[in-house]
């Protein structure tokens, strides 16, 4: 980066520190902003216009990371579609409750009632993934009204949404001092309900995703599907699929010793739980099932519906 | 006369001869397993089911429909031939099944017990239980999955019939088989990619019931009756007629596929039918 543009960026008030904000903690995202004003500059965009664009740009990235998830894991596609339409509704839900408070009460940060289920937190794994959800430790308690669990939102993309400020100008120094003096008190109470008004068809919204085609792994085009629409080969039937997600996990090749071990020291009953375990978490957590014996159990589990 | 004929369509002319289809008419491949040959086309089909659907045109759609009811067809004309083949009860029971002069003269050799079934229709539940009885080896088709598929498959027959003879206009007779609500006017079924796959897969439901339990009474048979009608019955036979048996049912296609399939041998199948049927080795 020239040196010029490299004094430009930092005399320039509150730039750096906006772009900081819209980082979320990532460094990656503070140079791809960098990076991106840049070019934007060197066409003559205006340092307004510039920044703007810059943060438009970084939350499309982000949701691109984040949709690129229905294909790595292409069993939690609907996960990941349910996951987009909550943070949409996080998104509407803070814009609203920021209408027309004052500038240094600004909430960015919602507050979900406890106790929040297995599925609801799996689509908050995968948006802290994306970088798009900032989970805290912080719990707060409010009486008969419950106690709520607090997230931070990818701050790119409140700015981007206006969410935060709200005016019809967006300006730099006004997103600096809502952000700066931003009162630790203010945060949006949703319930999981609340996050799911937007979600259509809800007994697909946490429905794992039926397996490709076992002959060239595409994914099929829709449940009703009965044949592969690229090879032609026959594909396992729908009901088959969940029938079998509920077979409880002594079908799978091991021993009684192991399967007793492993419904002792975890939640795991079904084939199901065993494929929601993700990152082998709860397969980890049974003593003698490590890093090896937990990849090798969800092979046996994957097998098994395939 | 003949400007009165010509005053409501034109001549019929001349539109030269049949095609020789010598050079279209290429060697069929050889597959032990009529499940596998239906696999390849029924897979085939839909590959191409999906092209067609792209081009938005239904009446080629249609077609696909014919092709399915031929595919099962074919299964079960192979698949009862190569019954016959085998099993000897089965030979004695359909010794006299009527065959076409043409087919004996054509080569018997070469078509084998194909032969058998060639006139046949297979196109309803009611020509396929004919055939059944002839080799005398017919389910329970009263009870599902026989009951179900079979009506299944009579729907589908009947969709073919109005496709493949009116051009997919439904008469009175169709339209109460397929199911469909009356209607004042006169009614064109018109074909989409998920009637191509409903109908598959219901095919491939019905070939495999039958596949499985043909399977199941050819080893009853091998276990219980076949020991009596081979003069030179030993272990070695046994085993070599239970290699037929298995050559003639087992699906590569599937064992590539079902676990549940590629876990087996043929030795550990054929020792489930001795304890199954309990006869010691």
């Amino acid at each position: 980066m020239p040196a010029e543009y490299f004094e430009e960026i930092n005399s320039s008030i509150g730039l750096v520190e906006l772009l900081a904000f819209c980082s979320f903690g990532i460094p990656r995202n503070f140079l791809n902003l960098a990076r991106d004003i840049y070019d934007s500059r060197r066409s003559k965009t205006s340092w307004s216009n510039a920044v703007f664009d810059a943060i438009s740009k970084s939350c499309r990235r982000s949701d691109e990371l984040f949709l690129s998830l229905k294909v790595k894991l292409a069993r939690y596609s609907n996960y990941v579609e349910t996951g987009e339409k909550v943070f949409r509704k996080s998104i509407s839900e803070i814009k609203k409750y920021n209408k027309n408070k004052d500038i240094r009460r600004q909430s960015v940060a919602l507050a979900l009632k406890s106790p929040v289920d297995e599925n609801m937190s799996r689509v908050i794994g995968f948006l802290e993934y994306s970088g798009l959800i900032f989970p805290t430790n912080r719990k707060i308690s409010r009486g008969v009204k419950g106690s709520f669990q607090i997230y931070y939102l990818s701050l790119s993309h409140l700015v981007d949404n206006n969410a935060i400020v709200g005016s019809k100008q967006k300006r730099v120094s006004d997103f600096i001092e809502a952000l700066e003096h931003r009162h630790p008190h203010e945060f949006t109470r949703v319930s999981v309900d609340t996050l799911l008004t937007e979600v259509v068809d809800k007994t697909r919204a946490f429905q794992l995703a039926l397996s490709p085609c076992s002959s060239c792994s595409t994914p099929r085009l829709n449940e009703s599907a009965k044949f592969c629409h690229i090879c032609g080969a026959p594909l396992k039937e729908a009901s088959v699929f969940y029938e079998l997600i509920e077979k409880d996990i002594s079908v799978l090749p091991l021993t009684k010793h192991r399967i007793n071990r492993i419904k002792q020291n975890s939640d795991i009953r079904v084939v199901g739980d065993i494929l929601n375990d993700i990152d082998h978490r709860k397969l980890q957590s049974v003593p003698n099932v490590g890093v090896f014996w937990a990849k090798r159990i969800n092979e046996y589990a994957e097998e098994y519906i395939s | 006369m003949s400007s009165i004929k010509l005053s409501i369509c034109g001549p019929c002319g001349s539109w030269g001869s049949f095609p020789d289809l010598n050079s279209s008419a290429g060697v069929l491949s050889s597959i032990d397993c009529p499940l596998d040959r239906f696999y390849d086309g029924i897979t085939q089909l839909n590959k191409n089911a999906v092209k067609v659907d792209a081009l938005g045109e239904p009446d080629l759609m249609s077609l696909f429909v014919v092709q399915v009811v031929s595919l099962t067809e074919t299964y079960f004309r192979e698949i009862l031939s190569g019954v016959i083949n085998i099993c000897p009860r089965a030979r004695r029971d359909s010794a006299d099944m009527p065959v076409n002069l043409g087919s004996v003269l054509w080569g018997s050799k070469i078509l084998g017990t194909r032969i058998a079934f060639e006139h046949n229709s297979l196109a309803g539940s009611k020509s396929l239980k004919n055939a059944l009885e002839k080799i005398k080896l017919l389910p329970n088709l009263k009870d599902d999955p026989f009951a179900t598929l079979l009506g299944d498959y009579d729907k589908i027959c009947e969709l073919r019939h109005v496709i493949a003879h009116s051009s997919g206009i439904v008469s009175g007779k169709n339209a109460i088989v397929i199911g469909l609500t009356k209607k004042p006017d006169v009614l064109k079924i018109k074909i989409n990619i998920q009637t191509i796959q409903d109908i598959s897969g219901l095919s491939l439901s019905l070939c495999r019931a039958f596949h499985q339990e043909l399977f199941f009474s050819c080893c009853k048979r091998w276990a219980l009756e076949w020991k009596h009608e081979f003069p030179d019955w030993n272990k070695r036979k046994a085993t070599r007629m239970f290699e037929k048996v298995w050559r003639l049912f087992y699906s590569t296609k599937d064992s590539v596929n079902i676990e549940s399939i590629n876990a087996k041998t043929i030795a550990d199948v054929r020792e489930q039918v001795l304890a199954e049927f309990k006869v010691s080795n």
